[in-house]
């Protein structure tokens, strides 16, 4: 790996040690705590016994050294146990970032696979009535917030016209392939749909601004076909912006698939992070967080790397 | 596109009569390009950057096409292949290339003209090649379009092409990007693709005037080598009559969508019939390229007037030192002289002939 991204890691992992800290601090600033938890359960509990308990927990230590507890121990692959779940921490975790890993992946895929022919379509007549179309559609689709969206698609296709469910998963032993496919539907057209116009947009602007670069005029002076001209001349060049600026998104695609989840009860990282939360399940909770702050980090490390792959005047030497 | 009704024969008379090595490659008459203007000062809705244009590329010269920058000669020349950037449009006129009309060829056809019979290559190599592409492939690509070359062949065909115009090592070079390499080295590289699959014509739009003098000096010296290897016709077009005193057979001058004056390259330079051509020609400076006492004169007072908005008469007439009420008053037609020269001037008698 070159110098450059080995400092992009690092700055990475600093990042990563900072918020850390931060998420720490600011659940440890959120009313409650797990003591309050077993004062609320047992009510014969005294007010010494709690002391006692937090002593034992090490609740009354300043939060700095409470946060050096922690780090050493995550540090050392021991995240805690999750108080929720009853499980260890990594064992809730893992299941849920696979389920967003399919929601994300699916839509994002979809999305791109939709915006990327419209763009290019729309930029290649600029304000024709395809263009107008193209955008109308696009401005429809980020002015559509995805909470407003999912409803919506929950009550057409659950409710009136019940072929859809409205959330969660298959019931156990009800599985198969299909049937948690059909539970991914509403979830994965949502973000689609709310991602498709942003993409869109994005591939029309960089099309735009490449099909006027003077090559764009050599190619066609060559004699090249109007395709080979517009998808490997121009497209070629329009996705290094593409790419970077998506990449660069990821940390909102991310934060629309946790309010995405939650609505539809989908078992995935924001229905983990939300139900952590308001269960006081700290452990559970800041290691989900966290693991929401290395996406986002990985997504611009990920622009930089492709940058550089896509652009060869850009070598991080 | 709309076409005038009294679009002419494709060949007059007078040159069908020609022997056979002189009847041009490409022949434009009255060729105009519109692009509409929003000037509601005037009312105007069109702007023509190309004005009822018209001549001959003959087989195996140097036609040099001079002008100040905005008179058209891109325009002029994208037109003959089918590139006139939108929403410009050609209004009329024909460019005849081997019986075809080329302003009339549906877009199919021409990209089977475009880089194989007729080439071109432009003022910027930095930026008309793709950045992203290596040379290598850029040329090749061509090779494959029109001469349906696999990959691998195509490759081969690349590299002895870039070869050709100069460039050592070539097999490893092909591999490098644009901005890999020097001006000099990517205007060649331009040339390996406009030449690869041998065409009759090659346009050269400013092709060094984006390079440093000593490098304009080699790419001008591969052009003419280029050109007497292999005989195909040239049409060379520069703001900078200097550079075209240094290629051209003929010279063509071009003021504010107009040709102006047309003569042999050293008729011209000896006795320019047009003041536009003469003050080009005493903005020249004295001694020879890379004299260290070699200078610029001042400029022709004025600018090309504006497109949309242009003076009754004579285009020049406001920058013109001896123009009279005459030119003011009628545009002066693109006249034949007996010496086979054409002239647009009223005042382009013989006393003004006769000035040093
Ligand atoms: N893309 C364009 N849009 C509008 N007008 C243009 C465009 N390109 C050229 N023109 C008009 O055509 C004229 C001639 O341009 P051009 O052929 O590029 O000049 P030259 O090559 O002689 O410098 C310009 O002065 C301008 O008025
Ligand atoms: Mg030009």
């Amino acid at each position: 790996m070159s110098r450059y991204l080995l400092d992009r890691v690092v700055q990475s992992a600093i990042v990563l040690a900072l918020m850390s800290f931060a998420i720490y601090a600011l659940i440890g600033l959120m009313p409650g705590d797990p003591i309050d938890l077993m004062i609320s359960a047992d009510p014969k509990m005294t007010s010494e016994d709690a002391a006692r308990l937090r002593a034992l927990y090490g609740l009354d230590k300043p939060i700095i050294e409470r946060y050096g507890n922690w780090l050493q121990a995550a540090l050392g692959g021991d995240f805690g146990y999750s108080r929720m779940h009853a499980k260890p921490v990594l064992d809730v975790l893992v299941p849920a970032l696979g389920n967003t890993a399919v929601l994300l992946g699916l839509s994002f895929v979809l999305s791109i696979a939709v915006a990327l022919p419209l763009g290019v379509a729309a930029a290649r007549r600029p304000y024709s009535r395809t263009d107008y179309a193209i955008n109308l559609f696009a401005f429809a689709g980020i002015s559509v917030p995805p909470f407003w969206l999912a409803l919506l698609l929950i009550i057409l296709f659950a409710v009136i016209l019940g072929i859809l469910p409205a959330g969660g998963v298959p019931a156990v032993g009800d599985g198969g392939f299909w049937e948690g496919a059909r539970y991914l539907v509403l979830p994965v057209a949502t973000l689609t749909i709310a991602s498709i116009g942003g993409h869109t947009r994005y591939v029309r602007a960089a099309m735009l601004e490449t099909l006027r670069q003077d090559y764009i005029q050599t190619a066609r002076a060559k004699g090249l076909d109007q395709d080979l001209v517009v998808y490997k001349h121009a497209l070629r060049n329009a996705l290094i912006p593409v790419v970077t600026i998506v990449a660069l998104n990821f940390g909102y695609l991310f934060s629309g698939a946790l309010i995405t989840e939650t609505i539809f009860a989908y078992p995935g990282m924001g229905k983990l992070i939300f139900d952590a939360i308001m269960a006081n399940d700290f452990n559970l909770a800041l290691i989900a967080l966290l693991f929401a702050a290395l996406l986002t980090l990985l997504g611009n490390l990920l622009a930089d790397i492709a940058y550089a792959a896509l652009d060869p005047r850009i070598s991080y030497r | 596109m709309q076409r005038p009704a009294e679009s002419r024969p494709i060949q007059s008379p007078a040159e069908s009569r020609q022997p056979p090595a002189a009847s041009p490659v490409i022949e434009v008459r009255g060729l105009e390009v519109s692009f509409p203007s929003p000037s509601e000062r005037t009312g105007e809705r069109v702007l023509k950057a190309a004005d009822d244009v018209s001549f001959a590329l003959r087989p195996g010269e140097v036609l040099g096409l001079v002008g100040e920058s905005g008179c058209g000669k891109s325009v002029t020349a994208l037109s003959l292949l089918g590139l006139v950037p939108p929403p410009g449009r050609i209004t009329g006129g024909s460019a005849v290339f081997e019986g075809a009309d080329l302003l009339a060829l549906p877009e199919s056809t021409l990209q089977g003209i475009r880089g194989a019979r007729i080439s071109m290559i432009f003022q910027e190599p930095m930026t008309a090649l793709n950045p992203v592409f290596t040379i290598g492939e850029q040329v090749a690509e061509v090779l494959r379009a029109h001469r349906r070359m696999d990959r691998a062949r195509a490759w081969r065909g690349a590299v002895e092409a870039l070869a050709r115009v100069g460039i050592a090592d070539a097999a490893t070079r092909a591999r490098a990007y644009p901005h890999e390499i020097s001006g000099g080295m990517r205007q060649r590289a331009m040339i390996a693709m406009a030449l690869a699959c041998g065409p009759d014509v090659l346009i050269a739009d400013e092709p060094t005037t984006a390079l440093d003098v000593i490098v304009q000096a080699q790419i001008v010296d591969l052009l003419l080598e280029v050109q007497s290897a292999t005989g195909l016709a040239v049409l060379f077009i520069s703001h900078d009559l200097g550079v075209i005193s240094e290629v051209a057979d003929r010279v063509m001058v071009m003021y504010a969508g107009r040709l102006v004056e047309e003569a042999p390259a050293e008729a011209l330079f000896s006795g320019p019939l047009h003041p536009y051509t003469r003050g080009l020609i005493d903005t020249l400076p004295g001694g020879a390229p890379g004299d260290a006492t070699r200078r610029r004169l001042p400029a022709i007072p004025g600018t090309v007037p504006d497109l949309r908005a242009l003076p009754q008469g004579c285009r020049f007439a406001e920058r013109c030192p001896l123009a009279e009420d005459a030119c003011r008053a009628a545009e002066p037609p693109l006249q034949e002289g007996a010496d086979g020269r054409r002239v647009a001037c009223f005042m382009a008698g013989p006393s003004f002939k006769a000035e040093p």
